[in-house]
């Protein structure tokens, strides 16, 4: 019985997926839906989709709608990307299961490499959002949207459940096990993770590759296993996903064994006073006094770069 | 219709009763079988720990490198893996961070990790600063995929502490980056 229940649950997410993306309609999805979401408790998802015309008037179903919308577009952006998948990694096979039924769906899901949530197929890096923006890979399918966070759409679909009393004793008969529910609202978070991170510089052309994996075992053992030395650190501005303060990052790319690294530093906190040299707090004390930053070395990244601009700038802004 | 908007409307005021000592008042989902005020991510809106003191989910905590005390490296299976029932062995999936990128600083984790207004501006844009950068490999999910190298990086600049993980791009074909590991 538990058992059947899981399964009920993996129905519902892909099915739900695939009716914000549009391809599936029809009023024997929504029955099974209805069916498996009494079953379950989860009865927000068919008052969500059904409420949305009737709260029109209101700035947040704005959002939704528009967000509809940009997936709309996305969605002819991931076909074209997907063939464009298979036409490049034909060594991976990826399941060829996309606008299948709802169980086979939920086979053929694409999985992060980092993190193992739900990634969307049409991505090259096979990473969800969230990997997609730490890691710094200019992703062409996670592009920065009008995204609603999960939090939110869970805020929504809580305002009708409550003042429903049906959907309450539903709510009242699953509290007996936690598991299913659990997994449900795990589902729902997945599809809707990011954080939105505004770099004034893209990585150049040269080094998007579908593919990047490392060379062999042999090349690995000549990277160095710790290196100290100077390097050029831009400052970018890390957003938070609710409206509250920004938080600024450093981002840094470095080259080891002829090979690039890219990354984001994040704030830790306060320096201990025993942890570093002072030699760095006399550079750094130097440096703090000049407002810009300019080192007297020539700097590798161009200095007439956006620090703070938005997304989506110049490719070129690594070359010196 | 005007029903609906009644309801809707009764229920902003709980929660405002609910949560009066937050300053940003947020209508988080509040449910009677749940404990009232759930936490979220500040980095990508997931669902969040409580006890966690960055007030981030585990991958965001991963990804920042942050050390957290309640997201610490466990036997912990992506939702995939139990999603996917058929196989039982593919239970063991971990999400694997090599522990040897522990960094010698041993950072108290602060609840108040957020930077203050002055702070920020004080930021430069761009700064040369000596830093250390310590191999590190990051394992993929699915147990395919070869380990990759990567560089954690740590770097003061004015008085704070950076620290986060550079990741592997690609050979430098164009050579527009000096090599660090030949100085």
């Amino acid at each position: 019985m538990g058992m059947v229940g899981l399964r009920d649950v993996f129905l519902v997410a892909p099915a739900y997926h695939h009716q914000n993306a549009g391809v599936i309609s029809g009023s024997d999805h929504m029955n099974s839906n209805a069916a498996a979401a009494a079953a379950l408790g989860v009865g927000v998802i068919p008052l969500l989709t059904a409420g949305t015309p009737q709260q029109n008037v209101e700035d947040s179903d704005i959002n939704f709608l528009g967000n509809n919308r940009r997936w709309q577009n996305n969605n002819n952006n991931h076909e074209t990307q997907y063939l464009h998948f298979k036409s490049t990694n034909q060594t991976t096979v990826g399941t060829s299961s996309n606008n299948s039924g709802s169980g086979s769906g939920a086979s053929g899901t694409a999985t992060c490499q980092d993190c193992g949530n739900q990634a969307k197929k049409e991505c090259k890096q096979r990473r969800c959002r969230t990997c997609c923006k730490s890691r710094g890979f200019d992703c062409s399918t996670h592009v920065k949207s009008t995204w609603v966070s999960a939090a939110r759409r869970r805020e929504r679909q809580v305002m009708p459940t409550g003042a429903n009393p049906t959907a309450g004793s539903s709510l009242s008969t699953s509290s007996g096990t936690k598991k299913p529910r659990i997994v449900g609202s795990q589902q729902q978070q997945q599809q809707q993770a990011t954080s939105h991170t505004s770099t004034s510089n893209t990585p150049p052309q040269s080094f998007e590759t579908s593919s990047s994996r490392q060379d062999g075992g042999g090349s690995r053992e000549a990277w160095p296993g710790q290196v100290r030395a100077a390097a050029v650190f831009k400052c970018v501005r890390v957003t938070a996903v609710e409206d509250g303060d920004d938080e600024y990052a450093y981002q840094a790319v470095v080259k080891i064994g002829g090979h690039v690294f890219k990354g984001f530093l994040y704030d830790q906190g306060l320096e201990p006073k025993e942890g570093f040299p002072s030699m760095s707090d006399l550079h750094l004390g130097g440096s703090a006094n000049n407002h810009n930053g300019v080192s007297a070395s020539a700097p590798i990244l161009d200095p007439p770069n956006v620090v703070y601009g938005g997304g989506g700038g110049s490719g070129g802004g690594f070359y010196s | 219709m005007l029903g609906l908007r009644n309801i809707i409307l009764l229920s902003p005021p709980p929660t405002q009763i609910t949560r009066p000592s937050l300053p940003p008042v947020n209508f988080a989902a509040v449910e009677d079988n749940n404990t009232v005020g759930e936490k979220v991510c500040r980095d990508c809106g997931n669902r969040a720990k409580k006890e966690c003191l960055f007030e981030r989910c585990r991958t965001c905590c991963k990804s920042r490198g942050y050390n957290c005390v309640t997201h610490v490296k466990s036997t912990w299976i992506p939702s995939s893996a139990t999603r996917s029932s058929s196989s039982p062995s593919e239970r063991k999936k971990k999400l694997k961070i090599d522990k040897q990128s522990s960094p010698n600083v041993s950072l108290l984790p602060t609840t108040t990790s957020r930077q203050e207004r002055g702070f920020r501006e004080g930021l430069p844009g761009k700064i040369e600063a000596p830093a250390v950068f310590k191999r590190t490999r990051v394992t993929a999910i699915s147990n395919n995929e070869q380990a990759e190298i990567g560089y954690q990086a740590t770097v003061t600049i004015s008085g704070h502490i950076f620290k986060g993980f550079l990741h592997y791009y690609g050979v430098d074909h164009n050579k527009a980056f000096p090599c660090l590991s030949q100085k």
